[in-house]
This record gives C-alpha cells, sequence and structure tokens, in this order.
C-alpha cells in the first residue's frame, strides 16, 4: 500500500514554566511517535483530552513544526525541505469549531471565493461564483447560502461550509480534528456521512482525529491509540476493536455503556486519575491507570510490537 | 411517591427579535428514589427547563405559567428568600462546567464548606472535618490535602466530584444534574456516572439527569424524557423507550447511537427549528420520516400507549 504522509520519530514539547534558576519544565504532547497514513484510507486517531492527539495532528498538516522527527508528504520531508504553496494545497484541515476557523466578516462566497483564488488566481467573478455554488452543491447545501455571513449559518451548516472550504484546493490528505464533536447528534451523522462519501468519491486520504468510538468504527480504515503522547496501539480498524490488544483501549471500549459485546472482551476500568503531563510516569505511561498493570511495567520500554498481522501494541500482557 | 410534580410549566425568554419559547407546556414527575433522564438536542429546552426548576431563570427567562409541585408547596409562588433556603438544601445541583461554578481563588474545601454556613449557620472551620468526610465519599484521592487545592490544581474529573460532593452535603431529596459529565473524557464520565449511583443508593434521593448523550442516560436512568424544541415528545420507562421506541424522533435519535461499520449512518435531516417561529402543528414534522397530512396542521396533545407518553399523530387521540 503506498503511504501517503509518514511522520517519523515525532517529538513535541511545550514549555509549561520556566523558572530563572529552577529547570523548566515541558508538557510531553507528542513524545517519539511513527504514525503512516496510507493512500486513500482514513486514519482514525484515538485518545482523550492531553493524549496529544491534536498536536500530533497539527504537525501532521504541516502547520506546527516538531522539534525532532521529520514529516514526509509523499515522499518530501515538509519541514525540512520547506512546504512549497502546492504541498500547502494538497493538505488541508478541517477544525472542530467552524465559529473559530471561518472569518466572521467574509460572506459564504468570499470565504470559499478566498480558497478557489488560491489554485485560479485569475478567474472571473461569474467563474468563481459557479465554482464557489458548485462547492457548497458537493457539500449538500443550498446556493442561497453564498452571500449569507457564517452567523447566519446553523452549526452543522457552518461544518459544510468548512468542508467545502478545504475541497475547493483539491486536496489529497485531509486533517479533520474532531469534527463533529461540536454538533448535535442529528446532525454528526450527516457530517459523517458527507466525509465518508467525499473520502470514497475523491480517494483522499484522512486523519481523522476523535475521542468518540463510534464514528471511528463507522469511518476509519485504521486506527491509532494515544496515550500521554505515545501511540500505545495501531492497527486495522476491525482488528484493533475485535482483537484489543492494549488496557487503555480495552477500557476505552469498556467505558462505552452500548459498545457492542463483540468489542467487549476485557471488562476492564481505568483506576485513579489521569497523571500529569509535565511529569508523566515512568515506564508504561498507563501503568498507574491500568488495571493489570505489574511491577515490571514501571520500567517497560513502550515499544510497539506487532501482534497479529498488521497490528501492534504496546503491552505485551493483555491476553 | 412523587417527589416533584411539574405541570404544564412554560418558560419563555422575551428578546427584541421575538419570544423564544425554550419550554412550552411540559409535565412530567419524579418519584422517590428515581433517576429521570432528559435527553435532547441543544435548543430541546431541556436545561432551561433544569434551571427554572430551582427558579434560576434570569431575565430576559421567565416561568410565565405552570407549576412546580415540590414536597406540597408550589415553587413558582415562593419569595426569593425561600428558594434560597430550598436550593443546596433539599434540591441541589451539579453544572456541567465546574470551571464556572467553582471560585477559582478559593480553596475548594472552604467553597463545599460554605454550604454548611449558608444553610447551618456553621463556622468553616468547624465543619473542615465534615468537608474531608465527604470528599472521601465522592472518592477524591487524599482528601485532607485536597481541601486545601485550589480549582486549577484540581483535574476536570476532581473538580466535578468536588462539585457533586456539594451537591450531596446536606443530603437532599432531589439532585439536578446538568450535562454533569458532558466536559470529561469517556473514562472518567464512566467513573462519574457510577459515583452518583452509589450516592442516590446512599442518600435514597431522586435524580433528574440531563444529557444529550443517549448512551450515557442508557446506563443512570430509570426513566426518560425526550425532548424537542421545547415539547415532549416521549417520556416513559428508559428500557421500554430504548427497546421500542414509538416517536419517530426517539427512534432516530436512538438509531443515531448505533455502531454501523463503514456504511451510511442513518440521519435525522435537517436542523432543529426556531424556537421563535416554530413550525406549525407538530413541531418535528419538517424532520420527521413519517409525517402525514393532519402533521403540520394539529399539533399532537401527548397520549398515554402503552403504559408511555407520546406526543404523535401516529397514535391517535387519547379517548
Amino acid at each position: 500500500m503506498k503511504t501517503v504522509v509518514e511522520g517519523r520519530d515525532i517529538k513535541k514539547y511545550f514549555i509549561a514554566s520556566k523558572s530563572l534558576f529552577g529547570k523548566t519544565e515541558y508538557v510531553r504532547a507528542v513524545d517519539h511517535v511513527d504514525i503512516e497514513i496510507y493512500d486513500n484510507s482514513v486514519l482514525a486517531l484515538v485518545g482523550e483530552s492531553g493524549s496529544g492527539k491534536t498536536t500530533l495532528g497539527r504537525i501532521l498538516a504541516g502547520i506546527l513544526k516538531p522539534d525532532e522527527g521529520s514529516v514526509l508528504f509523499k515522499g518530501i520531508d515538509i519541514y525540512r525541505d520547506g512546504l512549497t504553496r502546492d504541498i500547502r494545497h494538497k493538505i488541508q484541515v478541517i477544525f472542530q469549531n467552524p465559529d473559530s476557523s471561518l472569518n466572521p466578516r467574509m460572506r459564504i462566497l468570499d470565504i470559499l471565493g478566498e480558497a478557489i483564488k488560491e489554485i485560479e488566481p485569475t478567474i472571473s467573478k461569474d467563474d468563481l461564483e459557479d465554482r464557489a455554488a458548485q462547492l457548497l452543491e458537493n457539500v449538500n447545501l443550498h446556493v442561497d447560502h453564498l452571500y449569507k455571513y457564517p452567523h447566519e449559518l446553523s452549526g452543522g451548516e457552518k461544518q459544510r461550509v468548512a468542508i467545502a472550504r478545504a475541497l475547493a484546493v483539491n486536496p489529497e490528505f485531509i486533517v479533520a480534528d474532531e469534527p463533529v464533536s461540536a454538533l448535535d447528534i442529528s446532525i454528526r451523522a450527516q457530517i459523517i456521512n458527507l466525509l465518508n462519501s467525499i473520502q470514497k468519491r475523491l480517494r483522499i486520504s484522512m486523519l481523522y482525529i476523535a475521542h468518540d468510538l463510534r464514528t471511528v468504527w463507522n469511518i476509519s480504515d485504521y486506527v491509532a491509540v494515544m496515550y500521554l503522547g505515545k501511540i500505545v496501539e495501531y492497527g486495522e480498524t476491525e482488528k484493533v476493536f475485535r482483537n484489543v490488544a492494549h488496557p487503555y483501549t480495552a477500557t476505552l471500549l469498556t467505558s462505552a455503556p452500548l459498545m457492542p459485546k463483540e468489542f467487549r472482551k476485557h471488562e476492564i476500568y481505568p483506576v485513579g486519575e489521569p497523571p500529569s503531563l509535565i511529569d508523566p510516569p515512568s515506564g508504561c505511561r498507563f501503568h498507574t491507570r491500568c488495571p493489570i498493570a505489574r511491577e515490571e511495567c514501571k520500567k517497560l520500554d513502550m515499544k510497539l510490537e506487532e501482534i497479529e498481522d498488521g497490528h501492534y501494541t504496546a503491552c505485551p500482557f493483555l491476553k | 411517591m412523587k417527589i416533584l410534580e411539574v405541570r404544564n410549566l412554560k418558560v419563555y425568554y422575551f428578546l427584541h427579535r421575538g419570544i423564544v419559547k425554550a419550554v412550552d407546556g411540559v409535565s412530567f414527575s419524579v418519584e422517590e428514589g428515581e433517576i429521570l433522564g432528559i435527553a435532547g438536542e441543544s435548543g430541546s429546552g431541556k436545561s432551561t427547563l433544569a434551571h427554572s426548576i430551582l427558579r434560576l431563570i434570569k431575565p430576559p427567562g421567565e416561568i410565565v405559567e405552570g407549576e412546580i409541585i415540590f414536597q406540597g408547596k408550589d415553587l413558582t409562588k415562593l419569595s426569593e428568600d425561600e428558594m434560597r433556603e430550598i436550593r443546596g438544601r433539599d434540591i441541589s445541583m451539579v453544572f456541567q462546567d465546574p470551571n464556572t461554578y467553582l471560585n477559582p481563588i478559593m480553596k475548594v474545601g472552604l467553597q463545599v464548606a460554605e454550604v454548611y454556613e449558608a444553610h447551618q449557620n456553621a463556622k468553616i472551620e468547624t465543619v473542615l472535618d465534615k468537608v474531608v468526610n465527604l470528599f472521601k465519599k465522592v472518592k477524591i484521592t487524599d482528601p485532607e490535602k485536597r481541601i486545601y487545592s485550589y480549582p486549577h490544581e484540581l483535574s476536570g474529573g476532581m473538580k466535578q466530584r468536588a462539585l457533586i460532593s456539594m451537591a450531596v452535603a446536606l443530603k437532599p431529596k432531589l439532585i439536578i444534574l446538568d450535562e454533569p459529565t458532558s466536559a470529561l473524557d469517556v473514562t472518567i464520565q464512566l467513573e462519574i456516572v457510577n459515583l452518583l449511583k452509589e450516592m442516590k443508593e446512599e442518600l435514597n434521593a431522586s435524580m433528574i439527569f440531563i444529557s444529550h448523550d443517549l448512551e450515557l442516560l442508557s446506563e443512570i436512568t430509570d426513566k426518560l424524557m425526550i425532548m424537542y424544541a421545547g415539547k415532549v415528545v416521549e417520556y416513559g420507562s428508559t428500557k421500554e423507550v430504548f427497546n421500542n421506541p414509538k416517536h419517530p424522533y426517539t427512534e432516530a435519535l436512538i438509531n443515531s447511537i448505533k455502531y454501523i461499520r463503514k456504511d451510511t449512518l442513518p440521519t435525522i435531516e435537517g436542523e432543529p427549528p426556531s424556537l421563535i417561529n416554530p413550525p406549525n402543528g407538530c413541531r418535528f414534522h419538517p424532520r420527521c420520516p413519517k409525517k402525514f397530512d393532519i402533521c403540520d396542521k394539529t399539533e399532537p396533545s401527548l397520549i398515554t400507549i402503552d403504559g408511555r407518553k407520546v406526543s404523535c399523530h401516529l397514535y391517535g387521540e387519547e379517548e
């Protein structure tokens, strides 16, 4: 399978506090992570708040430079060789909250127009309107919306506009960062269906960042589970759900009350509170919350081991 | 025995754009020891309903009609001083975002102690051991130290536990929970839900649990009330509503939380209506897959069928 985006040994720490004499403290948002997104497929990145999934998503999208490691887009190292205009168009991001990603002072036509002009700077006014109207049609919005401002639209409609804008520049890779978390349940399914059909039709590769396993199960081909800056489990979605191999993933699966029985192979629940990001636990970072932790977990190297074809876990103990 | 009975409650917001009928003729009751779930999307009126029980509606909002009978008294007729006595002592409330309700510059233990100060004229220093006990009950680790922590030193889950300890401090008869876990991560959500169940058993209190998360409500509630655009559309035992939803809206909501692999998710087309100009007839009719000729003309009344209340023309009128 062809790899479209590859992250190699990515590290990103943020400074949490700095004092004149004391040592500087860091939040280890992403701590030496390898990740690949294949052509025409959806990788879901799952984790709770503070797991580093959004940071990793931004790094892969080319909008946040990692401290160490590299991101290759179709073989080109985007941070070393620089992001060309062309690559910037090929990679698009859809954010959680369309209110902060759409300029409230611009009409939808101008929002989309700005993106269209990125690739066709000399487009005529009429053609621009036609293109914008077509983009809206692609996301199932009425053409009337072109002349509206974002505040006149509902949350679901705004997210559709954000998707239309991302599509305006013919992207090959989309990072969708919790695109439905801010929406009502009845609207969520509409947007997921839209993303699904667009992905299939345009054969776009996608990184879908979420904490909601229901949409992950629906949309993704592969899933990577993140905990405190590390990927703890990775594999084809079917394999990870049916044959879960990391206790953290297992606790996520059992914490959803309506999760189908076949995915509740291990009925285990996490213990205690999430640890601090500044001073993460030694060894396996999940050991402080893990119901099956052993003494040796405190020293465990969190290396991903393949347990079945294309299914990796950082825990050797969940059987 | 009924602990609370709400009759034909109407809560409107008087804006210059028009009147928002947030709660429009809602009736229900809560039995002793029962957990009633109220589900609905944003704008369905569920949160307004919760706030109006404690008379926490501020202008331009107003309770315009109806009765809220609690232990034989109509809360809508009480003075503000009498209400203040009831809040926290007889009926308490836990809100969605603990950050908004905890004072950031006051130690959490002292904030909880204020509950005793306000209702029992106790000096804060004399009730600290009670607060430590409460913290133990809600499973805050290291309670002796934690009472001197500031809110920012606690995790989201811990803060919510502190708020819950405040809500149960005076052993109220009724606890209203307004999206108490929506701001929390999934694994923490389940822990909080289990804690609430324990508290309910211990106090033999009743609860009203408001959430948009049907999955969570299926886990914790005895009865379920589904709201749409300020109205009750279905109301009955949680199990029956889940197993055999009668209203098309309930059915669609329940379908939307199913786990479906790589296929179109069932959706509810359209968007929730405006509450200033709600649709004529049944408010759900513009989005309803089962609508027929009278749905946009006559408003259905809430009728009892198979031990459940439903407001839908599919089931005819009550004799």
